[in-house]
C-alpha cells in the first residue's frame, strides 16, 4: 500500500501545487485541509504517514495543529511549509517536534526529496 | 492549473502557459481577499470609534488575507505585490501583538496601501505583470513602523520594569567591566570569558524583553565575539577588548537614556559596525576547517578523558540552503531528543551569520548512549538526521576517534555557592527603618513613663507607711475595718512587682528596638566594592588616554555603608581620581627624572572609624604647591591679597574647594588640582561628610573623606540653647571647652577665643537660625560652654547653654512647608517627646 499524505494549507492554489508535486512520487493524498482545525480532524480520521503543514492558517494555525497532532501521535511526521520570514513560528515548530520544514517559494524537486526523506524513502 | 503541468521546466516551477492559468486563479482569489482587507479595516475603524476597542479576529483575518496574497504572488513572481503585502503583514502583525495602536494615520496608510494593491491587481489583469510604483506606500508603512520603534523603546507596560532593568543592567555592566579588566590581565582564564559571555547574554535577554532594541543589538554583537572566544578557546587581543569596553559603555548610555527618558547621544551604528567588522574576521576564522577541527579534537580529548562514550556525526549540507541556522537548530533539536549533545560546530548563530558559498559541514559530538541508555544505532541516527538539505551523513563511534590531545587542561569544576538574595524596593526598607526609629522613640517614652511611675510608687510607699502608722496607733474614733479593707484593695507588693516587670519589659523592648534598627540598617548596607571596582576601569581609560602608567590600588573594599551614600559617592570620587591621574601623577619622564618608579599609583581605601567611614584617595604624584595655589587665587581674584597674606598654608590649600577656583586653575595651567573640587565638597557635604586634604610637594596628595555610616540615624551631641534642644552630628564635633568671658576677644566684630595658640571664632546660634536672642542677665560673668565644630577645614566654637549628652538620633526630615532652613537639616524626637532640631554644622561654619 502506498504511503498516505495529508495536505494542510489555506490557499487552494498551494494545495493544488503540492498535489501535483507529490502525486508523481507514488504517494497517495488521502485528504486536504484548509485550516488547522480541519487538519487535526482529518489527521484523526485518516492517520496519514505524513502531513504537510502550512503555518499561517485560519481558526487554528499550523503550530497549534502540529502540537495537537503530536499529542495524538508523538511519532507523527509533519513537514512544515513556511515563508522565509516566519522564523519565530518555525523555531516554535522545531521545538515542538516538526519532522522537517521547507521554505516557500519552493522548487518542485526539492519538495519531492524533502517528502521522501521525511518518509524515510530517500537514503543517503 | 492543469494536470500536465508537472513536467515544467527544471527548477522553475511553472511554465508560461501554467503561469497564465494560475494568474487567472490568483486574480479571482485576490479579489475576494482584497475585499476582506477593505471590509475588515472598515469594521476596525468603526469599532475603534464606537468602543475604542479592536477585535483581534478582524486584524487576524486581515493578516491572513495579506499573507495569502503574498504567498500566491511570490509563486507567480509578482514582486511588487509581494513587497507591498509583506509590509502590510508587518504592520498588521505589530497591531496584532499590540505593539502598535491603530490610529487615524495608520488607517490612512493601510487604506492607501489597499488601493495601491487594487491598482496592481488591475494592472496584472491587463498586462499579467504587476509593475507600478509602490514606493510611496511602502515608505508610508515603514514610517509608521519606524515611528513606533523610535517611541516605543520603553513605553507602556515596560514602564513597570524599566527601573529594575536599569538597576540590573548597571550592575551587570559593572560586573562586565571588572571581568573584562581581569581578562585583560590574565587571558588564560576560561571562567572569565564564560562570565563575560553570561553577563552579556543576560543584558541581551532583558534588553530584548523590554524592547530596548539598541541595547539588544549591541549586546548581541558583543555576545558573538565572546561566544567565539568561549567556544574556540582563542584569545581576544586588545582590539577586541577595546571594542568590548566601548560597546559596554554604549549599553550603559542606552540603559541610562531609556531609564531617564533622555535622548541617546552615543553613536550606536558606529559601534555595531565596529563589532560586526570584528565578527567578520571571526567568521572567516571559524569557517576555516582547521579551527573547526581544532575545537572538535580538543573536545574529544576532554570527553574521552572523562570516560565518555562519544559519537561524532558529520553532516554535509547544501551551500545554497535558506535559513541555515534554522536547519542547524532542527538537527540539533532532533538529535538532542535522543542523545546528549556535547558539542555542535559551527553554532546556530554562526550558521546564520556566515555566507557559505559551498556545501558546509556541521559536526556534532554526542553521547553514544541514548537518553534511554541504549546503544545508538548508526542507522537510527542517519534516519533521524536525514532531512531536507542534508547531502551526506558520517558517523564515527568512540574507538574510531583518535586522541591526538593529551589532556592538559583539567576542567575546573566551579562549585558555585548560591547566596540567596532577594531584591527589595529601597522605599520599603526606608519605611521599615522609619518604623524602627519610631520604635526606638516609643521605647524612650516607655522609659520616661516608667520613671514617673517609679516616682509615684515612692509616693504611695509613703502612703502605705502612713496607713501602717495609723493601724499601729490605735486611734479610737477611727474605724479600723476601713483601713483593713483599703489594705486589701491596695496591694502594694503587687504594684511593686508590676513595676519591676514593667521595668524588665521596657528594657527588653529597648534591646529589641535597637536590634531591629541595626538589622534594618544592615539591609541598607552594601560593600563599597562595587563603586571601587568601577574606578579600575576609569583609571585604565585615563592612563591610556594620558599615556601614563598608573595603577589603582584599592583597600577595604568590603567596608559597608548605606546604599544611598554609596550612590552619591560615585561622582565625587570620579572627580578626585581623575584629578589624581590627570594632575597628580606626573608623566613618565618627570617621574623617572625625580627618581620615582615609572608607574604612578593611586590608592583608594575605605575603613571604619567609629560611626563614620573614612575614604582616602591618595596618589604618589607631585603634590600641591600651596604657593602656586596662592598666586593663582590672587590673580584670579578668588581672594584679596591682604586677606591672603594672613592665611595659613592649610587655609590656602582649602581654597581649591572654592567654586570658580577650578576654572582659574585650568586656564593658567597651574600644576595643582582643583578641577571640580568644589563639586566634590558640595556633594560630600550633602551626605553630612567632610573632606580633608594633606599634601606634600614632590611626594603626593591625599584627600580624606569622612562620611557618616548612614543617613537615617546619626550619632549626635544634644545640647540646649535658649529653650530648645539641638543635636550636633558627632562627626563635626571636635571638642567641648569652657571659656571664661574674660578670655573672649573681639576681632573684626567677631567674638574670638584663643585655643591652643589658634584663634577660634565663636558663634551664637540665634544669629544663624534667626531665633530670638535669649535674655540672659548673667551672661557677662558666667563661664560659657562651647562646642568646637569643624567642616574638615575650619573650626568654629558654638556657644551653648547646657549639655545633655551623646545619643543616637533618628533623623526626620523637615516637612516641605519649611523649605530650606539655614543651619538646620532635620529634626528628631527625644525620649521625653521633645523635639530636637538637628544642626547643620557645615552651614553654620559658612556663616563666619
Amino acid at each position: 500500500m502506498s504511503k498516505s499524505i495529508l495536505i494542510a494549507d489555506d490557499a487552494p492554489i498551494i494545495r493544488l501545487m503540492l498535489k501535483d508535486i507529490i502525486t508523481p512520487l507514488g504517494y497517495q493524498i488521502v485528504a486536504e485541509a484548509a485550516n488547522g482545525e480541519e487538519a487535526i480532524q482529518k489527521y484523526k480520521e485518516f492517520k496519514p504517514d505524513l502531513v504537510t503543514m502550512d503555518i499561517i492558517m485560519p481558526i487554528k494555525n499550523g503550530i497549534e495543529a502540529l502540537s495537537e497532532i503530536l499529542k495524538l501521535n508523538p511519532k507523527a511526521k509533519v513537514l512544515m511549509i513556511s515563508a522565509i520570514d516566519q522564523k519565530e513560528y518555525l523555531t516554535k515548530a522545531i521545538k515542538i517536534g516538526a519532522t522537517d520544514y521547507i521554505v516557500k517559494p519552493f522548487e518542485e524537486a526539492k519538495v519531492q526529496i524533502a517528502i521522501k526523506k521525511a518518509l524515510g524513502d530517500h537514503k543517503l | 492549473m492543469t494536470e500536465n503541468n508537472n513536467s515544467s521546466n527544471n527548477n522553475k516551477l511553472i511554465s508560461e502557459n501554467d503561469r497564465r492559468e494560475m494568474l487567472a486563479d490568483f486574480l479571482i482569489d485576490c479579489e475576494v481577499l482584497l475585499k476582506t482587507l477593505n471590509d475588515k479595516l472598515l469594521i476596525c475603524e468603526k469599532t475603534i470609534c464606537s468602543k475604542g476597542l479592536l477585535a483581534d479576529e478582524d486584524v487576524d483575518s486581515m493578516f491572513r488575507a495579506a499573507h495569502s496574497i503574498k504567498g500566491a504572488a511570490s509563486f507567480i513572481g509578482l514582486d511588487n505585490i509581494v513587497k507591498l503585502t509583506h509590509e502590510m503583514e508587518n504592520i498588521l502583525q505589530k497591531i496584532k501583538i499590540k505593539q502598535l495602536v491603530l490610529d487615524e494615520n495608520i488607517f490612512n496608510v493601510l487604506f492607501k496601501a489597499f488601493d495601491k494593491l487594487d491598482a496592481l491587481f488591475t494592472r496584472t489583469k491587463e498586462t499579467s505583470f504587476d509593475d507600478g510604483d509602490i514606493e510611496k506606500e511602502v515608505k508610508d508603512i515603514l514610517n509608521v513602523l519606524e515611528l513606533k520603534n523610535s517611541n516605543s523603546n520603553t513605553t507602556d507596560n515596560n514602564e513597570k520594569y524599566i527601573q529594575q532593568y536599569y538597576v540590573e543592567t548597571i550592575q551587570n555592566i559593572d560586573d562586565f567591566n571588572n571581568q573584562l579588566l581581569n581578562y585583560e590581565k590574565n587571558k588564560d582564564n576560561k571562567n572569565v570569558i564564560d562570565n563575560l559571555f553570561r553577563i552579556t547574554h543576560t543584558i541581551k535577554g532583558s534588553s530584548g524583553l523590554l524592547k530596548i532594541h539598541d541595547a539588544h543589538k549591541v549586546s548581541h554583537s558583543m555576545e558573538n565575539i565572546l561566544n567565539y572566544a568561549r567556544t574556540t578557546g582563542k584569545i581576544l587581543d586588545n582590539l577586541y577588548i577595546s571594542a568590548l569596553f566601548a560597546a559596554i559603555d554604549i549599553i550603559k548610555d542606552i540603559a541610562t537614556s531609556a531609564y531617564y527618558k533622555k535622548p541617546l547621544t552615543s553613536n550606536i551604528a558606529k559601534i555595531i559596525e565596529e563589532l560586526e567588522k570584528l565578527n567578520l574576521i571571526i567568521d572567516d576564522n571559524t569557517n576555516s576547517v582547521d579551527i573547526s577541527n581544532d575545537i572538535v579534537e580538543k573536545r574529544i580529548a576532554e570527553l574521552t578523558s572523562e570516560n565518555k562514550d562519544i559519537v561524532k556525526i558529520s553532516l554535509q549540507l547544501e551551500g545554497n540552503l535558506e535559513l541555515k541556522g534554522m536547519k542547524g537548530m532542527l538537527l540539533q533539536e532532533k538529535l538532542s531528543r535522543i542523545h546528549e549533545i556535547f558539542l555542535m560546530t559551527p553554532t546556530i548563530e554562526m550558521l546564520d551569520k556566515k555566507d557559505f558559498k559551498n556545501d558546509f559541514t556541521i559536526i556534532f559530538l554526542c553521547n553514544a548512549h541514548t537518553k534511554e541508555n541504549d546503544k545508538a544505532s548508526v542507522e537510527e541516527i542517519k534516519n533521524l538526521l536525514n532531512i531536507d538539505g542534508v547531502t551526506s551523513i558520517q558517523i564515527e563511534k568512540n574507538n574510531n576517534l583518535n586522541q591526538p590531545y593529551s589532556q592538559q587542561q583539567q576542567q575546573t569544576q566551579h562549585n558555585q555557592i548560591e547566596i540567596s538574595t532577594i531584591k527589595v524596593d529601597s522605599n520599603k526598607i526606608d519605611t521599615l527603618l522609619n518604623l524602627s526609629g519610631e520604635l526606638v522613640i516609643l521605647r524612650a517614652k516607655f522609659s520616661q513613663l516608667l520613671f514617673r511611675l517609679k516616682e509615684e510608687h515612692l509616693k504611695s510607699k509613703e502612703l502605705v507607711n502612713i496607713i501602717d502608722d495609723l493601724k499601729n496607733k490605735n486611734i479610737k474614733s477611727f474605724d479600723h475595718s476601713k483601713l483593713d479593707g483599703l489594705d486589701k484593695k491596695f496591694d502594694f507588693k503587687n504594684i511593686t512587682q508590676i513595676i519591676n516587670t514593667f521595668d524588665e519589659t521596657t528594657s527588653s523592648l529597648g534591646k529589641m528596638a535597637s536590634e531591629i534598627q541595626t538589622g534594618v540598617m544592615q539591609t541598607r548596607m552594601i560593600p563599597i566594592e562595587g563603586i571601587f571596582n568601577r574606578f579600575k576601569r576609569t583609571v585604565r581609560d585615563i592612563s591610556h588616554e594620558l599615556n601614563k602608567k598608573i595603577e589603582l590600588v584599592t583597600k577595604g573594599e568590603e567596608t559597608e555603608l548605606d546604599k544611598k551614600i554609596i550612590d552619591s559617592l560615585g561622582e565625587p570620587l570620579t572627580h578626585m581620581i581623575r584629578n589624581a591621574a590627570d594632575h597628580g601623577i606626573e608623566d613618565r619622564e618627570t617621574r623617572i627624572a625625580a627618581g620615582k618608579p615609572e608607574q604612578g599609583t593611586i590608592y583608594l581605601s575605605a575603613s571604619h572609624k567609629g560611626n563614620s567611614i573614612c575614604i582616602e584617595v591618595a596618589d604618589d604624584g607631585k603634590g600641591i604647591d600651596h604657593q602656586k595655589v596662592f598666586k593663582s587665587a590672587i590673580s584670579k581674584g578668588v581672594i584679596s591679597e591682604e586677606k591672603a597674606q594672613m592665611m595659613s598654608k592649610e587655609d590656602i590649600l582649602n581654597l581649591i574647594f572654592l567654586p570658580g577656583f577650578s576654572t582659574a586653575n585650568k586656564v593658567t595651567g597651574i600644576s595643582g588640582r582643583g578641577v571640580g573640587m568644589d563639586v566634590v565638597k558640595t556633594m560630600i557635604n550633602s551626605v553630612n561628610g567632610i573632606v580633608e586634604i594633606n599634601t606634600e610637594v614632590g611626594s603626593g596628595t591625599s584627600f580624606l573623606l569622612k562620611i557618616p555610616l548612614t543617613l537615617a540615624i546619626i550619632q549626635a551631641l544634644n545640647v540646649v540653647v535658649g529653650a530648645e534642644v539641638y543635636s550636633i552630628p558627632i562627626e563635626s564635633v571636635v571638642e567641648i571647652i569652657k571659656v571664661h568671658p574674660f578670655d573672649i576677644y573681639s576681632v573684626d566684630g567677631n567674638e574670638t577665643v584663643k585655643l591652643r595658640e589658634h584663634a577660634l571664632s565663636l558663634i551664637e546660634l540665634y544669629k544663624v537660625i534667626h531665633t530670638k536672642k535669649p535674655i540672659d542677665i548673667n551672661k557677662k560673668i558666667d563661664v560659657k560652654s562651647i562646642v568646637v565644630i569643624t567642616d574638615g577645614q575650619k573650626q568654629v566654637g558654638l556657644v551653648i547653654d547646657d549639655l545633655i549628652g551623646k545619643d543616637e538620633m533618628v533623623i526626620k526630615s523637615l516637612s516641605e512647608h519649611f523649605g530650606h532652613v539655614k543651619g538646620i537639616t532635620g529634626a528628631s524626637i527625644l525620649g521625653d517627646g521633645r523635639i530636637a532640631l538637628i544642626l547643620d554644622p557645615l552651614n553654620i561654619i559658612k556663616e563666619i
